[in-house]
């Protein structure tokens, strides 16, 4: 579409936000942010205003000292859905996970949930790190040791299950620490199911982020971890009252204690992982100032390998400098932890998940008129479960590479 | 002048 001179544009309600010499800009209800050069803003900022494609390009070039080109950049926004079309349709926000809700999620409101992330709130969950940490270091027996506290129950079965609840709870727990951090700073989320190379993952969308100055992004980005804080603490303090004799409960509460500790550091090893696209190295890419770090990552891996199609290299010829500076060694960690992850999983996990194929395959023989047949087949369906989705949705998003990688070669 | 445009990437959080 050629837009006349004297015409104007209509925006839809996009953010904008000023970072060093760019701006971040975005609709927030599609998911969709970019940067520009600063001029970019004049643009968006006078058109927004109601300015014509004349007067904007007037005020470009009064700031820019040259001509700039309006008609190609609107054609541009309006590729990216920033133009509004008139319909007053709401816009669907693009699909980050296989699995995920459509719609953004707010479900309390900014000032009821601001209170519990407030500064004093953030001391307070640091303080609950601080006294876990402490608690190790004074008393190390209370310190999980995988081959004691992995399974509260010499009953593998019994286990997994007494685990599940504690487990879908707490991770239940962390996602609402994110949507309610998000909540504190008025943006929206949504949750969903996602996969780390054949883990399975609850996933919060909190791409709106970007919508908000580069400080304030850390509430949401660290509200799942300050959840996960508070739970370690109360799960310590209570050990800690078991150890030093103030309390005495029945012997399994502090087995099955210890287990939940187990869980919960675990979690925080999980994060630590950043190569795993993890809580932390979104906090990575905020503190780097990354713009799109995982796919600069990619393109600069397959060129160490000359695996680099054209278009790929006109895609990282064209990427931002803060993200190459990154990429060039965060490519190296992605590939080892990568390669340790699939180690892991070939040589630890998948003799585990043998053995416990082949205690169910026994129960299940047993036919579906005995206990032990539901029995196993629940304990394998919760020990095996979400990995198997996981795998499943690996293989279609293959599929569907491979369907695409031939159609595209048929053509050329 | 071009005004150039970059794609930022989707902010995930997880949990295991």
């Amino acid at each position: 579409m050629s837009t006349p001179e004297a015409t104007t544009v209509r925006l839809r309600p996009l953010s904008l936000v000023e970072e060093g010499d760019e701006v971040l800009v975005g609709d927030p209800e599609t998911g969709v942010f970019i940067t520009i050069p600063a001029v970019g803003g004049v643009v968006i900022a006078a058109l927004q205003r109601g300015a014509t494609i004349e007067e904007t390009a007037a005020e470009a070039e009064a700031f820019a000292g040259e001509p700039v080109d309006i008609p190609s950049f609107v054609e541009t926004l309006q590729e990216l859905g920033f133009v509004e079309d008139g319909s007053g349709e709401e816009r669907e926000a693009a699909r980050t996970a296989p699995i995920q809700g459509r719609r953004w999620l707010a479900g309390i409101s900014q000032e009821a949930i601001r209170p519990f992330f407030s500064p004093m709130a953030w001391a307070f969950y640091a303080a609950c790190g601080v006294f876990s940490v402490a608690v190790f270091v004074m008393v190390p027996s209370l310190f999980p040791d995988p081959a004691e506290d992995a399974f509260a129950f010499a009953d593998i079965g019994l286990s997994a299950v007494l685990l599940m609840p504690f487990s879908m709870v707490s991770m239940a727990l962390h996602e609402c620490g994110h949507w309610l951090a998000a909540r504190a700073i008025g943006i929206r989320s949504r949750f969903g199911v996602d996969r780390r190379l054949m883990l399975l993952v609850f996933e919060t969308d909190l791409t709106q982020v970007w919508a908000v100055p580069r400080r304030q992004r850390y509430g949401p980005l660290l509200g799942g971890m300050a959840i996960d804080a508070v739970v370690l603490a109360l799960l310590l303090g209570a050990r800690l009252l078991i150890h030093t004799g103030v309390w005495s409960p029945p012997d399994p509460v502090d087995s099955t204690l210890a287990v939940w500790v187990f869980v919960k550091l675990a979690g925080f090893l999980w994060q630590c992982m950043i190569f795993l696209r993890t809580d932390l190295y979104a906090v990575m890419v905020n503190v780097l100032g990354c713009r799109n770090l995982w796919q600069v990552k990619t393109l600069m891996l397959r060129r160490a390998f000359g695996r680099l199609t054209p278009e790929q290299a006109a895609e990282l010829e064209a990427a931002a400098p803060a993200d190459v500076r990154a990429a060039r060694w965060f490519r190296w960690v992605w590939l080892a932890g990568s390669l340790g992850v699939l180690a892991w999983f070939a040589f630890f996990l998948l003799p585990v998940v043998v053995v416990v194929l082949q205690w169910a395959a026994a129960g299940v023989a047993l036919g579906p008129l005995t206990g032990q047949f539901w029995w196993a087949l629940l304990c394998a369906t919760l020990l095996l479960g979400q990995e198997t989705l996981a795998i499943v949705l690996a293989g279609r998003e293959y599929a569907r590479r491979f369907v695409a990688w031939r159609r595209q070669r048929s053509r050329a | 002048m071009k005004i150039e445009v970059r794609k930022v990437e989707a902010v995930k959080a997880t949990v295991k």
